[in-house]
């Protein structure tokens, strides 16, 4: 996938709308999620879904084929995440309190996992969530915060077992 | 022992788990995993932790993403196809800046560059504008109308006969010291400047010589220039007698087109008079030294004396005697200082030679503004060198700190922004 992903982008940036169209549907779910589980607002996770391809777009002449084009996207994603943090900064990292509860999953098996990610620092959040939801690789990981891959690995690390216990917690006063 | 490898390789139980170990490593551990039980369990409870965070769906993104999407693309190709014809000129769509801050910066330099050669060539500009008048040849005097009323006309005019005569008169006056006025009206030196543009050069002299004659005038100097390819000149200094300078001056007039024409009326009456009176005193200064060289015989020194004293006498009155005449001539014939010009060939030899030489000056003065204009450049920026190169030291330091300062902060802001 990564070379047709780079193929795609060569044929974008050469022009082809057709290209683009298929970057956007192999990524437009995965950028939504990304979005969705960390902002509050759905409607505001739509916008900066827009505005990532948009700057896809803007940047296409930036992209070099060296680069995987995941590396590439989820970079523009986290740099639009962090200017929206910025803009709105009380009330936005706390997907709970505000958040529109997902449709498809049961307030249950979602509230406890949102709980217990939330008692996480922002740094063991941010490692954890990668990995598991966007599945990127300790390195896309390290490259996209800017740390060491090391810093990215026992940090990992550190959170699941945290997560371990305040899992166990949560589910636990849930049921309770 | 134990523990200390579970330390380490808890870490890599994860990694395993992530799929992020090396084929080998990878391998070496699936064997360890199968043996050892503390890592095992911990496998598990990572591989529960993870299940646990996958029961946090999200719902899949709404239909009309896809045509939001779509039209900020369409938008933004509209606003691509303008810069990709920029493009296709070979630059770089970041590169703007060439097409229109270039620009600015070319016509800013030409600009000033325009400006400091216009302002430091601009005396030799002036310069040149100036030769015509500093050519123009002479001052103007004063053009005092010939119908002045004391001017000598025919009937009051001062002949030689009758200004000897008078000047007679004064003398033999001895001793008397009555100074006498003139008779007729006051002495008045007549000069007149003409410059006449002429076509024909040699009948324009015929024809002045003849006027000459007739009124019984001279030429008292006369000079002719025949500059080689251009026109010729005549310049003469011609005494007509005062009685006949109207009618001289007419026909004169006649001969050409008159460029110019001053007249200047001198009154120097008073100045005759004056030197007339002088003159008597000498004569009868001298008579009475004769008398007493005559009378006494005394002492040889004191005839010595007196006789040196006679010949002083005798000498100033020779030099009065002579200014006296000269006057009376002066008054007697009026002086015309002519000039004649040659106008035909001017014209033929004129454009094409003054074309050629207007050029020619052109491109010299022209490389001697652009010299001087280079000069005065030069000469700024020596001038305001030392000052700009001080404010750069004084500024030089506080700016870099302030730069790195500036770029230390935008660099742990994107730090802090990467590592949350």
């Amino acid at each position: 996938m990564m070379t047709n992903d780079a193929e795609l982008m060569l044929e974008f940036q050469q022009g082809s709308r057709e290209a683009f169209a298929e970057l956007f549907a192999r990524y437009r779910e995965p950028i939504y999620r990304f979005f969705r589980r960390r902002l509050a607002v759905a409607a505001r996770a739509e916008d900066l879904v827009q505005e990532t391809f948009l700057a896809v777009l803007r940047a296409a002449e930036r992209y070099e084929p060296r680069a995987a084009f995941r590396s590439f996207l989820f970079g523009i994603a986290f740099k639009l995440l962090a200017a929206e943090r910025r803009r709105a900064r009380p009330g936005v990292e706390r997907p709970l309190e505000e958040a529109d509860p997902p449709a498809e999953a049961g307030p249950e098996t979602a509230l406890w996992v949102r709980r217990a990610l939330e008692q996480l620092g922002p740094e063991h959040r941010e490692v954890v969530m990668l990995r598991e939801y966007e599945q990127l690789s300790y390195e896309e990981i390290a490259e996209l915060l800017r740390v060491p891959a090391n810093t990215v690995r026992s940090r990992l690390f550190r959170a699941r077992m945290a997560l371990k216990d305040l899992l166990l917690a949560e589910r636990g006063s849930q049921r309770g | 022992m134990n523990r200390q490898m579970h330390t380490v390789e808890q870490e890599d139980v994860m990694a395993y788990l992530d799929g992020e170990l090396a084929p080998e490593q990878a391998a070496a551990m699936a064997g360890h995993l199968r043996e050892c039980a503390s890592c095992a369990g911990l496998a598990k409870e990572l591989s529960d932790v993870s299940q646990q965070m996958l029961a946090w769906e999200v719902e899949v993104s709404p239909a009309r993403l896809e045509r939001r999407v779509t039209e900020a693309a369409e938008a933004n190709a509209k606003r691509g196809d303008a810069s990709a014809k920029q493009k296709r000129f070979g630059s770089d769509v970041r590169r703007q800046p060439w097409p229109w801050q270039r620009w600015a910066w070319a016509l800013s330099a030409a600009g000033a560059v325009a400006l400091a050669l216009w302002g430091f060539s601009g005396t030799p500009l002036l310069r040149l504008a100036a030769p015509e008048h500093r050519d123009s040849p002479r001052e103007m005097i004063g053009y005092t109308a010939p119908a002045s009323p004391i001017a000598p006309s025919k009937d009051k005019a001062f002949s030689v006969a009758e200004g000897r005569g008078v000047a007679g008169a004064l003398v033999g006056g001895a001793g008397s010291g009555k100074v006498a006025e003139a008779e007729g009206g006051p002495m008045i030196a007549r000069t007149t400047r003409l410059t006449i543009v002429i076509r024909d050069f040699v009948d324009a002299r015929r024809r002045m010589e003849e006027i000459l004659r007739k009124y019984d005038g001279y030429a008292g100097e006369l000079t002719v220039s025949t500059p080689a390819g251009g026109a010729r000149e005549l310049s003469a200094t011609l005494r007509i007698p005062a009685a006949q300078l109207e009618a001289a001056l007419v026909e004169l007039r006649a001969l050409g087109r008159v460029e110019q024409e001053s007249q200047l009326a001198e009154e120097v009456t008073k100045q005759y008079v004056d030197l007339v009176a002088r003159l008597n005193n000498a004569r009868a200064t001298e008579r009475r030294l004769l008398d007493i060289l005559r009378q006494r015989t005394g002492k040889v020194s004191e005839v010595l004396e007196v006789e040196r004293e006679v010949s002083r006498v005798r000498e100033e009155i020779e030099q009065m005697d002579a200014e006296r005449k000269a006057l009376e001539k002066r008054v007697a014939l009026a002086t015309v200082e002519l000039k004649l010009t040659e106008e035909y060939k001017a014209q033929l030899q004129g454009p094409s030679a003054s074309v050629g030489t207007q050029m020619r000056n052109a491109v010299v003065n022209g490389l001697r503004s652009a010299a001087d204009g280079a000069i005065g450049i030069v000469l700024f920026f020596l001038g305001y060198g030392p000052s700009l190169l001080l404010w750069a030291l004084i500024l030089f330091w506080p700016a870099r700190v302030l730069w790195r300062r500036a770029r230390a902060a935008f660099a742990a802001r994107q730090q802090s922004i990467h590592a949350t």
